[in-house]
């Protein structure tokens, strides 16, 4: 489409609204903020359309669609905990859903759309929260003292292994947002530069050759790729969830 | 000749056509590395899912997701690769 070759005037990795000096850290990218919140207002608004209209009787596709939806990640949450989904399903199945059209709003062709995982800030905002959540059950399951042992124990024979264990767990710890926000941020990047790269491949006297033939591809391939790894995070952060509440007498 | 977006400048001096030369040689290795590992861990999770459908084809539903689970946490080190190698193709630092 046209409007694929006119968003990929921009160069890789660049927004085109930003507060602030450009080229620093200590800058927002606001056309992130912008989609991003227009992704929540697309889920807020489906959300209370699905509300206002639900029904025991004939549920309606949609209503279908988005029951098989829970009912596959409270599955997915009951495997890994092991009991019934409480406040971790609510965390849960708001992130699928949220990073979901998140993904998926970057590949509709209108220009200057573009996704807000594709910029690092977003995902590692997501990965921060996971990663706070995840240290609060820590300290909400076993207390502050167990919390601590995580860490380190206390006794003679504990005192050479101490600075192991120290070193050991806070890599743990800190690899996870790590990965899970470069994951994330990588993969859907990799989506948008195939969909730039797609629409700048021919001239633009054959463009309605790649409108027909190869952007349906990538847009599949897109599409299947933010799903995929919307529940990767989401599966993810169910097992932190789950690793984090699990009590101190089952090791 | 169409126009890529990225405008690949010419490297004036003999440094600057060095560091070029080095930033293409270093991105391709690196995405071709990442392509390699993602391809063989893959290709060890789909004939692991296989052998099990062989056995058990009734666990068809609960072995595909865990495959795609799979793949997804597999093909995350290739995509960390992928970013790394168009950051120093582009931003050269």
């Amino acid at each position: 489409m046209a409007a694929h070759i006119l968003a990929a005037t921009l160069p890789i990795g660049e927004h085109w609204w930003v507060i602030g000096p450009s080229g620093s850290l200590w800058n927002i990218h606001m056309d992130t903020v912008i989609m991003s919140l227009l992704a929540a207002a697309i889920l807020l608004l489906l959300g209370l359309y699905i509300r206002t209209h639900v029904t025991y009787a004939a549920p309606s596709r949609m209503q279908n669609a988005v029951e098989a939806t829970m009912e596959f990640i409270n599955g997915i949450i009951e495997d890994n905990l092991g009991r019934s989904p409480g406040t971790i399903a609510s965390i849960a199945l708001t992130l699928f859903f949220y990073i979901w059209v998140m993904n998926l709003i970057g590949l509709l062709p209108i220009p200057y759309f573009h996704s807000p995982t594709a910029d690092v800030s977003t995902t590692f905002a997501l990965a921060l929260l996971v990663f706070v959540l995840m240290h609060i059950r820590y300290i909400q399951t076993s207390g502050l003292g167990a919390y601590r042992g995580h860490y380190w124990t206390r006794g003679f024979k504990a005192i050479v292994l101490n600075p192991v264990s120290v070193l050991l767990t806070v890599v743990t710890e800190l690899s996870r947002p790590l990965t899970l926000s470069f994951r994330l941020f990588g993969n859907i990047l990799a989506g948008e530069i195939l969909l730039i790269v797609a629409g700048s491949l021919l001239p633009l006297e054959a463009a309605v050759v790649a409108n027909v033939l190869i952007n349906p591809l990538i847009l599949a391939f897109g599409l299947f790729v933010g799903t995929v790894q919307a529940f990767i995070f989401t599966v993810l952060t169910v097992a932190y969830m789950a690793i984090a509440s699990e009590s101190a007498e089952a090791h | 000749m169409f126009e890529l977006p990225m405008i690949i400048a010419a490297a004036a001096t003999q440094a600057a056509a060095t560091a070029d030369a080095g930033a293409y040689i270093g991105a391709g290795l690196m995405i071709g590395g990442g392509a390699v590992g993602a391809g063989i861990g893959d290709g060890v999770v789909t004939s692991q899912l296989v052998a099990g459908l062989a056995r058990q084809p009734e666990a068809r539903g609960t072995l595909t997701t865990w495959m795609f689970i799979g793949v997804g946490l597999i093909e995350a080190y290739a995509v960390i690769a992928l970013v790394f190698g168009i950051i120093v193709l582009f931003a050269k630092p």
